[in-house]
């Protein structure tokens, strides 16, 4: 038996299955909620240095599998990103009935995390570049649904994440050729420039992010939220491997520069443009791009304390986002309208979205006893310390942000209050109701979640 | 480097076929196009690759054409934003700077990829021209296609560097994935429902 074969292999062929049988809408939905969860509890619990105990016998996992000459590797090191990816399928499939998704979301979706962990587990990780371009394309049919025209947006969301394959191959190349050379430096800065903009087209850096806003209107929200949530985290693990495994790049002030001037940009463009925003969905589409500015952010600042406010960030942003995302696929499957002119009907129509998805941009926006903001506050006087000009912008985008909030609420009782029964399901409210609490829990009581998430980074031995 | 002999035939063949990919309003040249490309991309990775290894390019994107030559409505090409003498003409110059920039910079490039000049012009002509037709366009065949002519030139660079049998095993993969969601985008299944 291997780690691989559990989690990548097993998920990958139970996602064909689905796929095949993909007309069962609800039976696929909660079968791929059900193997998520279940690898994700068997990623949390099975230790995979030691024999595990099946019905009486004792089996060892291998934690190697060699396909082509080369090994897909799962050790224990990886153990908690498999909890971490894994769980947030589990997050997401479980949401699915409530946001309507389509018949293709569950199917697909599994497959999508079974190659991303593919694309982490192989050595060497170079390789990684055409796995992850695999996924983006299996992603399309579920960003476009069954009987729709593709959008601009998924265009262009296909051409700039196709484009990012090219530049980390070749980049990866330059690396490889700068351990026979080291005194190359008009090598070395090739490396960069082309992993950079590999990078930049992978996790939707400045300037190539104008599909976000654009998909994240055109396709369901709850399809699009997925992907932005999983894709950039899978992406950010590769860049950490790559400065894991080469000095020269964790040593270079100019990367980590780099990463600091383009994560500052988007942070406080993204705010700019969304306090002057009136449509939910592009909204939506600015705080994905914050978010990703933030974790740029955190990892420029080239310590620990960054690494760790990185690993933290995760969990308020996958909850953050899938809040926000199933309120708006809640309005849309109610045939609300997502404008901030038509919101105050909204509110008294889907009184527990509406107020689901303000709670969700508070936390995004970094707003105090929500779960952004013991992250946000430590990032904000990390990065003080070191530039005072980057900390005002960043404060500048996340109040950009919080007066999109603000200016939402006030669209939201614009109308007098009607009397009558909210018009989501029960499942749907208890979701939503769910997320709510766990955004302010996380908030008041952030240290386990903290501490939780540092395990995720055990695997960079080098890092800082 | 030196020069294979006919050099200057595959480098004719991508220029022509990139050039009606570029242009043609109809999709069966197009497709034609597609197929004499990759002719011309099998023919120059087979300096630098065995011929067993570079045929895989050639077949993969045969394989590709045919998905989408398929699965494509008659309108698949038809262009909304440019009338039919002027947008031409306005593509061919901007085709023609995409060559010139092409034999610029490939003799410079011959320091960073150990190949022959006309390989790397090659290269460069496909990933220029496969850049227009994506900046050019907003219909899914077109965006395909450009796509597909971009991923050629690079992997023609990528050739000339690293012979591995997985990445190009995977690159195909990619190709083959990028034909089938090309399909998808074109055929338009039919309508939602659930049971």
């Amino acid at each position: 038996m291997s780690t691989v074969t559990f989690w990548i292999f097993v998920p990958f062929g139970v996602s064909i299955l689905l796929v095949l049988f993909n007309r069962f809408i609800r039976i696929t939905r909660w079968i791929a909620a059900g193997v998520t969860l279940g690898l994700a509890l068997a990623a949390a619990f099975v230790n995979f240095d030691e024999l595990v105990l099946l019905g009486g016998r004792a089996y060892e996992l291998s934690t190697s599998f060699s396909v082509l000459g080369r090994q897909l590797v799962l050790n224990s090191n990886d153990r908690f990103f498999l909890v971490l990816v894994y769980g947030l399928g589990a997050f997401w499939f479980l949401g699915a009935p409530a946001a309507g998704t389509h018949r293709l979301f569950a199917p697909l979706g599994l497959a999508i995390i079974a190659i991303l962990v593919a694309s982490l587990a192989v050595e060497p990780f170079l390789y990684a570049a055409p796995l992850v371009e695999l996924a983006v394309l299996v992603s399309i049919p579920m960003l476009v649904a069954p009987g729709r025209p593709a959008g601009q947006g998924v265009l262009r969301y296909l051409i700039f994440m196709t484009l990012g394959m090219p530049f980390i191959l070749l980049g990866g190349w330059a690396l490889n050729a700068i351990e026979i050379n080291p005194a190359n430096d008009t090598l070395l800065l090739e490396a960069m420039l082309l992993l950079g903009l590999g990078l930049a087209f992978w996790l939707a850096i400045l300037p190539f992010y104008t599909w976000l806003p654009l998909l994240s209107g055109e396709s369901q929200p709850y399809n699009a939220a997925f992907l932005f949530s999983l894709l950039p985290t899978v992406v950010f693990f590769l860049m950490l491997n790559f400065l894991d495994a080469f000095a020269f790049l964790r040593n270079s002030p100019v990367f980590f520069q780099g990463l600091q001037l383009a994560g500052t940009i988007m942070v406080a463009t993204a705010g700019i443009w969304a306090a002057f925003q009136r449509d939910l969905t592009r909204l939506f589409g600015y705080a994905v791009i914050q978010e990703t500015g933030f974790a740029l952010l955190a990892i420029s600042l080239h310590s620990e304390t960054g690494l760790a406010l990185f690993a933290a960030g995760l969990v308020p942003r996958l909850i953050g986002f899938g809040l926000f995302a199933l309120s708006l696929s809640v309005m849309q499957s109610r045939n609300v309208s997502l404008r901030f002119e038509d919101e105050g009907l909204a509110f008294w129509q889907v009184p527990i979205a509406s107020l689901a998805s303000l709670v969700a941009i508070f936390s995004i926006s970094g707003l105090p006893l929500l779960a952004g903001f013991p992250v946000r506050q430590p990032l904000l006087e990390e990065l003080g310390a070191g530039s005072i000009a980057v900390a005002i912008w960043a404060l500048i985008g996340s109040a950009g942000m919080m007066y999109g909030g603000l200016r939402y609420l006030s669209a939201l009782f614009r109308r007098e209050p009607t009397t009558g029964q909210p018009g989501e399901g029960w499942y749907q409210i208890a979701l939503l109701s769910a997320g709510v609490v766990m955004l302010f829990v996380a908030g008041v009581f952030p240290t386990p979640m903290i501490s939780m998430m540092l395990n995720v980074l055990s695997g960079f031995a080098n890092l800082f | 480097m030196n020069e294979p002999a006919w050099s200057w035939l595959p480098l004719t063949l991508v220029i022509v076929s990139t050039l009606t990919l570029l242009i043609s309003q109809r999709w069966r040249w197009s497709i034609i196009a597609f197929a004499i490309q990759y002719i011309g991309m099998f023919w120059m990775i087979s300096w630098e690759w065995p011929i067993g290894l570079a045929a895989v390019k050639l077949v993969t994107g045969w394989m590709a054409g045919a998905v989408l030559a398929i699965s494509q409505p008659g309108t698949a090409l038809a262009e909304t934003g440019f009338t039919r003498i002027s947008g031409g003409g306005f593509k061919l110059i901007t085709a023609a700077l995409t060559w010139v920039m092409a034999f610029a910079i490939a003799p410079s490039l011959q320091t960073l990829f150990p190949a022959a000049s006309a390989y790397l012009m090659g290269a460069i002509i496909l990933i220029g021209m496969g850049l227009l037709q994506l900046g050019m366009s907003h219909q899914p065949l077109r965006v395909i296609l450009g796509l597909f002519t971009v991923l050629s030139g690079f992997e023609l660079l990528y050739a000339a560097v690293d012979r591995s049998v997985l990445v190009a095993g995977l690159i195909s993969g990619v190709n083959l994935g990028l034909a089938l969601v090309g399909a998808f985008l074109l055929v338009n299944p039919e309508p939602e429902e659930t049971l």
